[in-house]
This record gives C-alpha cells, sequence and structure tokens, in this order.
C-alpha cells in the first residue's frame, strides 16, 4: 500500500507538506532559555530573521502544497472534503480540542514536578488516571454519537473535561 | 471544564486521591468529546465519497 502510495506520485506532496508544517520553522517564535539559534531568536523576537525566513517559508510552502493539491488528479489530502460543512466544524473543533488538550498534558507532569514536588516516578504514575477516565468513556460516547448524534455528546464531555 | 476546575481546586497540598479523582474526571470529559468530534469527521467524509461515487 505504501509502495502504491510513493508509485503514484504523492511522495513529493508528503515533502512539500511535511516541510511547511516542520515545527522547528514555528517554534523558533517562542522565547527560549538555551540554544544558539533559539537564544538569539528569542533576544531579537519576530523581527529577528532566525524566527520570520523559516516561518515565512513554512507558511509558502503550505500555500505551495494547497495549491497544487487543488490542481492534482491524486491530492495527498482532498481538500474537496472541507466542501463538507460538517466536516470542515469537526475538524475546526478537533484543531481547537488538541490546542487545549495537548497544552494541559505538557503542563500536567511539569505541575507535579515543580510545584507538588513529585518524583519522575511518582509523576508518570500519577497521570494514567486520565487514560483511565478517558478509556471508559471513549466506546460509550461512540455508541451514544451514531445513535444520538455526536454534537449532543460532545458539549457533556467538553463540560465534564 | 469540571475536571480542570478541580484539578486547580486540589492545588498543591490536597492528598493523592482528590488529584487522582480529578484527573480522572478530565479523561472522562476527554474521552466523551474527543471521540463524538471523530465520529462527525468519519461520517462526513463516507457522506462526501458516497456523493462523489
Amino acid at each position: 500500500m505504501f509502495d502504491n502510495f510513493l508509485l503514484n506520485g504523492s511522495a513529493d506532496q508528503v515533502v512539500v507538506l511535511a516541510a511547511g508544517l516542520d515545527g522547528r520553522a514555528f517554534r523558533l517564535t517562542w522565547a527560549a532559555p538555551r540554544g544558539p539559534v533559539r537564544g538569539r531568536a528569542a533576544a531579537g523576537g519576530v523581527a529577528d530573521v532566525a524566527v520570520w525566513l523559516p516561518a515565512g517559508l513554512g507558511a509558502v510552502l503550505v500555500v505551495g502544497f494547497v495549491l497544487r493539491s487543488r490542481r492534482r488528479p491524486d491530492p495527498l489530502i482532498d481538500l474537496g472534503l472541507f466542501r463538507d460543512r460538517q466536516f470542515s466544524v469537526a475538524v475546526v473543533t478537533m484543531a481547537q480540542f488538541s490546542v487545549a488538550f495537548f497544552g494541559v498534558m505538557l503542563l500536567f507532569p511539569t505541575y507535579f514536578l515543580l510545584v507538588r514536588g513529585e518524583s519522575a516516578l511518582a509523576a508518570g504514575l500519577l497521570m494514567p488516571s486520565q487514560g483511565v477516565g478517558a478509556l471508559i468513556t471513549m466506546p460509550i460516547a461512540g455508541k451514544l454519537a451514531d445513535r444520538i448524534g455526536a454534537g449532543r455528546v460532545v458539549l457533556p464531555g467538553l463540560v465534564a473535561s | 471544564m469540571i475536571g480542570l476546575v478541580l484539578f486547580a481546586w486540589v492545588g498543591a497540598k490536597k492528598p493523592y486521591w482528590q488529584l487522582l479523582a480529578a484527573l480522572f474526571m478530565f479523561g472522562l470529559g476527554v474521552g466523551a468529546a474527543m471521540i463524538p468530534i471523530m465520529v462527525a469527521e468519519l461520517q462526513s467524509c463516507g457522506t462526501s465519497r458516497s456523493r462523489a461515487g
């Protein structure tokens, strides 16, 4: 399957998209205490060439990927799906949910280590409780979404989390 | 929201079980929110493909 994927000429699309979304192009805008490039970028802010050049290149590559995908007969991502309103809303909701969820996921262990003074082992042992909670509700939520519609399940879930 | 509020309320001095309960509540909500969003995406994908033939 993967061989077919590459033979169909999608490899160039993968390279362009991956380069455009490369985290290094965007994280330089964040202030960082260590590292020669990141430290310099943090000192100069967004006006520093080490910040705007990779970020700008990344944005250009993403735009190029979108334009090229619209012309190709076998696009890596079928952008026509975004014409479906339900799909677009779901993708935007998922993106926002991911920003909030993974942001918090980064903070939990840091909180355990720095504020509560736990060991790394204790911090690691505290984390699975949320996984157990998700393990319980995921199959139930899936069945409920099929039965009564996703919109009626998402809101209570967001309130509970 | 409830899970995170509980987590913030627990603070640094409260016992482990309260912390675990707050995280568990957060996990319940995450599971209940994430899967229906994915279900909606997949359903609309299937609808679009069947329309396309």
